[in-house]
């Protein structure tokens, strides 16, 4: 077997397998083509094609930067796959006041237009799918849903409910400085005998910005709606 | 020293036995050495094969079950329905009153095709465009007010005036959507006939309206009295009754 042979034919094989597996795939899914809503069965008309603009795609990005991923997903399995759909509401709501069960599958037009889908590496902590929701909903409950993230990323163990946390604070997205005059709005604490003031830098704001908009509870076409016939809308 | 070869055989030179003796150890030799297997070269064992078969045999199995290869399209398993979650805790969307449910789609098909016209409030504007509220046309028999959404209307309206021509708007309307508008007009704005249009009405108006005589023309006030004063065709809905707010379907309270 010739060196030319041999350089060939390892070209092929790891070639076409990249070719068919990693290619491919991205090419058809880098250009997802909408899907129109429609009245009669959807309950809604538009397209089917959530966008992030501005502030929450500078937030994927430091969401990126950081490493969230590491510990958090954002995918939530078919009920062939796995049992996430109902875990306690990783998938959306059960009881939303309004549109009753919103839980429902990851697919892959909740991932479109962003630079990367994060589906994330392991489950260290819950699933962000729904934070945005589940946040307003359980957490903040009454207060300011933006107030209890920044709280959260400045200490994770903060929210009696989630002692147990064992997610790193991000402290040094988060800046102090003296009070002059009255404090700020966003400041999240108030430090040194009310001297010194604890406000999030563009980084935590943006961040927070992502994971208040990850809300999956938009209607979806009928073609992707797995309710079971009963509870189909 | 010569030659091996130039020498005749059985020499005084060679000894027989030796030279014997030096053959049959050599091939004992190398049926020893036959025995010897390299790394890499030695046949594979039967119970390998057998495990590695049977861990093919699981993984195409999976593989399998997993859909075909390759279909890029499919994101999904084909026929997937989710599993229900144990217990009641799977509810649909929250019913509503069979009134509400197709108002609220009503209200968006308002938005969009009267709005424009009627106004917000539905009183029109005095001069071009008639007022909803209290007309008796609008309060009237249900397949005449259809056959005016449907189909426009040109001429004098129920109070005798006669206003600016209004379009038609039946052109890819679907069932619910007129059953919706129709249901929303007679009891918003102050209109509270208290009645719903359901989509089995609006169907049949559709079909009527396909029907008419003179087909592409508003209609005017002597033809409604003449061919369509009546209620459309269809089981009554009760108001309070409840429905998926999306299908419309029958739905039981959760």
């Amino acid at each position: 077997m010739s060196l030319r042979t041999f350089i060939f034919g390892l070209a092929a094989s790891f070639g076409v397998a990249w070719l068919f597996i990693i290619v491919v795939p991205f090419i058809k899914l880098r250009n997802l083509e909408p899907i129109r809503l429609n009245e009669a069965t959807d309950g809604t008309t538009g397209i089917f094609y959530p966008k992030r603009t501005g502030r929450i795609t500078n937030g994927a990005l430091v969401y990126a930067e950081n490493g969230c991923y590491l510990c958090h997903s954002q995918l939530i399995r078919p009920t062939y796959a796995g049992n996430d759909l109902y875990r306690s509401d990783w998938a959306g709501l059960k009881a939303d006041p309004d549109r009753g069960d919103t839980r429902r599958e990851t697919n892959i037009y909740d991932f479109s237009g962003e630079k990367f889908a994060q589906i994330g590496v392991s489950r260290m902590g819950p699933d962000l799918s729904n934070v945005g929701l589940r946040v307003s909903a359980n957490y903040s409950t009454g207060g300011d849903p933006a107030k209890w993230f920044y709280d959260h990323l400045y200490n994770p163990r903060q929210d009696p409910k989630l002692w147990k946390s064992t997610c790193p604070p991000f402290r040094f997205m988060f800046s102090e400085r003296l009070i002059t005059g009255n404090p700020s709005n966003d400041a999240i604490a108030i430090v040194d005998d009310g001297k010194k003031e604890i406000l999030p830098d563009s980084d935590a704001q943006a961040l927070v910005s992502y994971l208040l908009s990850l809300k999956k509870d938009q209607a979806v076409p009928a073609v992707l709606n797995f309710a079971p016939p009963k509870n189909k809308g | 020293m010569t030659e091996p070869n130039s020498k005749p055989d059985l020499e005084d030179s060679i000894n027989v036995t030796e030279a014997h003796a030096k053959v049959v150890r050599d091939a004992a030799a190398c049926v020893r050495e036959n025995r010897i297997v390299d790394n890499g070269i030695g046949p594979i064992s039967l119970w390998a094969m057998v495990a590695c078969g049977f861990i093919l045999l699981v993984a195409g199995g999976i593989l399998g079950d997993g859909g075909s290869l390759f279909a890029y399209g499919a994101n999904f398993r084909s026929g997937y329905v989710r599993t229900p979650a144990g217990g009641a805790a799977d509810s649909g969307p929250v019913p509503k009153e069979a009134l509400v449910a197709y108002s609220a789609k009503g209200s968006k098909i308002y938005s969009a095709k009267c709005n424009g016209c009627h106004g917000s409030d539905a009183k029109g504007n005095g001069s071009t465009f008639p007022s909803l509220v209290g007309s008796a046309w609008v309060n009237g028999d249900t397949e005449r007010f259809a056959m005016i959404i449907l189909n426009g209307l040109q001429g004098p309206v129920s109070n005798g005036t006669t206003y600016g021509v209004m379009p038609p708007q039946g052109i890819g309307m679907a069932p619910e959507d007129l059953a919706g508008i129709m249901t929303y007009v007679r009891n918003n704005f102050g209109n509270t006939k208290g009645d719903v249009i359901t989509t089995d009405m609006a169907k049949a108006a559709i079909e009527i309206s396909a029907a008419r005589k003179n087909a592409g023309n508003s209609v005017t006030g002597e033809e409604l009295t003449a061919d369509y004063l009546k209620p459309l065709p269809g089981a009554v809905l009760d108001p309070k009754a409840l429905l998926d707010p999306i299908t419309l379907a029958p739905a039981t309270a959760p």
